[in-house]
């Protein structure tokens, strides 16, 4: 059942493959990605880090898009789950958000991973004491 | 029409393509210069460019200028490409849905959305329906009805325009 929901992300256009993650960055699923999985953890922690960082503000984030190493990853928080999508040309990124919002609410009700991301479950704020803070997180830090 | 190719164009319907002269290894390229640049594909218009960058067009087209003046980008296409428009049964379809989930007022937020977005009925983009269901869904304050809405609209979709 979950895996339907994968395929229809990955059947968006432009979209290379996508991942979950739990709220301390450690991959719970990787459909279709060829990154190496340090590298996805790599990417995991600075989307949790970055929602710390508004967290930290008492600010909500829903939603992150990044672009990294010429690639598009656009990021669904909630629940201590990073639904994280990486896309080559994200030429049609409201349709992919609509289809992230639907497959999200279908994946938070998987028992087998929510039970995943509530054994890895972290206080959000414990995140911006790991590793350092990059350029542009400085950047985003200054602007809030 | 004729094309100068020496010419930089910065209507947002222009088309560019990289050159098959010229690479970028070696020059020294800011991020957002590389950014763009890997969006510059022959397919995109300049404000297509800009809308998946989250920048104004304003800046694209500069930062394509610098691009264009290093012989690293060239016009593809500067005609203005056809646009699909949706069938007028689309709407009687989203405000059916819409309506069940809002309730009476949910043509009138359509018609907002449109009047926002500079669109009609008559006239609407097909590419740009995923934009419209989201900032229609900007109106619907219950989550979980923004989340049925969005799944009906996606079913929508699929069925119809992909």
């Amino acid at each position: 059942m979950v895996n339907q929901w994968f395929t229809e992300i990955k059947n968006v256009p432009g979209v290379q493959g996508v991942f979950i993650a739990s709220g301390r960055g450690t991959i719970i699923h990787n459909e279709g990605i060829k990154i190496k999985e340090n590298e996805l953890q790599e990417v995991a922690m600075r989307l949790l880090r970055m929602s710390a960082i508004f967290n930290e503000k008492d600010e909500n984030v829903s939603e992150i898009e990044l672009f990294w190493k010429n690639l598009f990853i656009i990021c669904k928080l909630s629940n201590n789950l990073l639904l994280v999508t990486i896309c080559d040309s994200p030429k049609i990124l409201p349709l992919l958000r609509i289809t992230l919002n639907v497959s999200l609410s279908h994946l938070l009700q998987d028992k087998k991973i929510m039970k995943m991301a509530r054994n890895h479950a972290i206080d959000k704020n414990m995140i911006l004491r790991k590793g350092k803070f990059g350029d542009d997180e400085l950047s985003l830090l200054s602007n809030i | 029409m004729s094309l100068d190719r020496n010419k930089f164009l910065s209507q947002p319907h222009v088309v560019y393509k990289k050159s098959e002269i010229k690479s970028a290894s070696g020059l020294n390229l800011r991020s957002s210069e590389w950014m763009i640049l890997t969006q510059v594909n022959g397919k995109n218009s300049i404000e297509e460019i800009a809308e998946v960058a989250s920048m104004r067009v304003q800046e694209v087209t500069q930062i394509l200028h610098n691009l264009f003046q290093h012989g690293l980008i060239e016009i593809y296409r500067q005609e203005k490409k056809e646009e699909n428009i949706l069938d007028a049964s689309f709407f009687i379809n989203i405000e059916k849905v819409l309506t069940k989930i809002i309730g009476p007022v949910a043509p009138f937020v359509i018609e907002d959305v449109l009047s926002e977005t500079n669109q009609s009925k008559s006239k609407f983009p097909s590419e740009r329906v995923a934009e419209l269901i989201e900032l229609i869904c900007d109106e619907i304050q219950d989550e979980q009805k923004k989340i049925h809405f969005q799944s009906e609209m996606l079913n929508f979709i699929k069925q119809e325009l992909i």
